[in-house]
């Protein structure tokens, strides 16, 4: 299978976790089960399965930012990086998306956060957690 | 008769899956577990196997850990039923819980050896090529023998335990499957792990091996004995399961007995034939 068709393959399958999210207000218990665990299990099972075949091959390391970059630049390893961000941005979502239905913040406020997520990941997290200190929720998770 | 024990359910009504899974996790939590783990990691193996061209031997280097996952999930899996024939309390015994960590922990470490060689792309076993491969291949060995341990105390604890609600002849499978494994495995698969390879004989190249297995089609491959060896604890119960319909619990228990004379043998013959370099079946593709 060569990287760009996996490439899609992943993007289409976290797509399809981010909607199924939007969509959990209205079918709660399936869109946690696909966005939260079905979506991010299998881009797990697919990140392993790149780091298995591709690890050993690569000269960089996590020491230096030169060696991250080194990481990269083998296309498959880049790709699991990718992979990496939509399994573990996905998931943080479902987390937003949970918390957010479980202390009673409207839905309608969780919508960016999650969008912001979605793109930026962590600056997401950042922005739900400011609402929740809105909402005087605390900060911890 | 039934096959199950008496706090059983899941046999005794009608066949329900979901009952049938519970009560296999009841029996023995840690043998389960570690079960469960190891089909999980079935998966990115299987994945890794369709994006990584490089192999081992002329296969893909993820053939050897499924194999080895697949059928060390197998063997704690029907340890795990057969705990429920075991003297009542018994996993719930210091001693024994500690026994069954040992054995999780020594699978999971040979795993991980075998896993992380292929990641690599080298050898697991044979490797003796640096200090450390030929460190992992000889501590390997000790995980390996320690853990085939396994069938020999559950043989010998339900062998010692009446169980009356066994059918005779299922009930002398089990004991005859688990006593039978740790010999023919330690001999079959001692033999082999002294051995400089599992060829005997032909062009030492997995890739024209037998369909499934794998195993050398010109030559002697060590690791058929070897593998109807460990898997005695799954063939023999298979066997006695089907005498359970018959009237007779002498006809029952003598099918059983001569069944297993005649596995072993079967072992024995394919361990000599691989001695003698010659392939186990030839014309199978």
């Amino acid at each position: 299978m060569n990287p760009e068709t996996l490439f899609s393959a992943v993007g289409m399958a976290a797509m399809i976790g981010w909607l199924a999210l939007l969509a959990s207000p209205f079918i709660k218990t399936w869109a946690w089960a696909i966005s939260g665990a079905v979506i991010p299990l299998l881009l797990s099972v697919a990140y392993t399965g790149l780091i298995f075949a591709f690890w050993s091959g690569a000269e960089g390391g996590f020491d230096t930012l030169a060696n991250v970059q080194k990481l990269f630049e083998i296309p498959e390893l880049a790709l699991a990086g990718w992979i990496h961000f939509l399994a573990f941005d996905l998931f943080v979502g479902v987390w937003v998306a949970r918390t957010a239905a479980r202390e009673e913040i409207r839905f309608w406020f969780v919508i960016p956060c999650l969008f912001l997520t979605f793109m930026f990941g962590p600056a997401g997290f950042l922005a739900f957690t400011a609402l929740r200190l809105a909402h005087g929720k605390g900060f911890l998770p | 008769m039934s096959i199950a024990t008496s706090e059983d359910a899941a046999w005794d009504s009608r066949f329900n899956p979901a009952a049938i899974f519970r009560e296999w996790r009841r029996r023995e939590p840690y043998l389960a577990g570690a079960t469960l783990v190891y089909l999980v990691a079935c998966l990115p193996v299987l994945f890794a196997m369709q994006i990584d061209e490089r192999t081992y031997l002329d296969i893909s280097v993820w053939i050897k850990p499924l194999k080895f996952l697949t059928s060390i999930a197998c063997y704690f899996a029907v340890l795990v039923w057969f705990a429920g024939y075991l003297p009542a309390g018994t996993t719930e015994k210091r001693w024994y819980r500690l026994y069954s960590a040992l054995l999780v922990a020594c699978a999971t470490l040979e795993l991980i050896w075998i896993i992380v060689a292929s990641a690599a792309g080298i050898g697991s076993h044979f490797n003796t090529g640096t200090a450390l491969m030929s460190f992992a291949y000889t501590a390997a060995g000790i995980g390996a023998v320690t853990l085939i341990t396994g069938a020999l105390v559950y043989g010998v604890m339900i062998w010692r335990n009446p169980t009356p609600q066994l059918s005779p002849g299922f009930r002398a499978s089990v004991i005859a499957g688990l006593l039978l494994t740790f010999p023919l495995t330690f001999v079959a698969a001692g033999y082999l792990g002294g051995a400089p390879s599992h060829f005997v004989g032909g062009n030492a190249s997995d890739a024209e091996g037998m369909i499934l297995t794998g195993w050398a089609r010109d030559g002697g491959d060590l690791r058929v004995a070897h593998f109807f060896a460990l898997h005695a604890i799954h063939f023999l119960p298979l066997l006695g399961l089907a005498t359970i319909w018959m009237r007779s619990a002498g006809r029952a228990v003598a099918t059983v007995w001569t069944g297993s004379a005649a596995y072993v043998a079967l072992t024995a013959f394919t361990f000599i034939q691989a001695l003698n370099g010659e392939p186990f079946l030839a014309m199978i593709p």
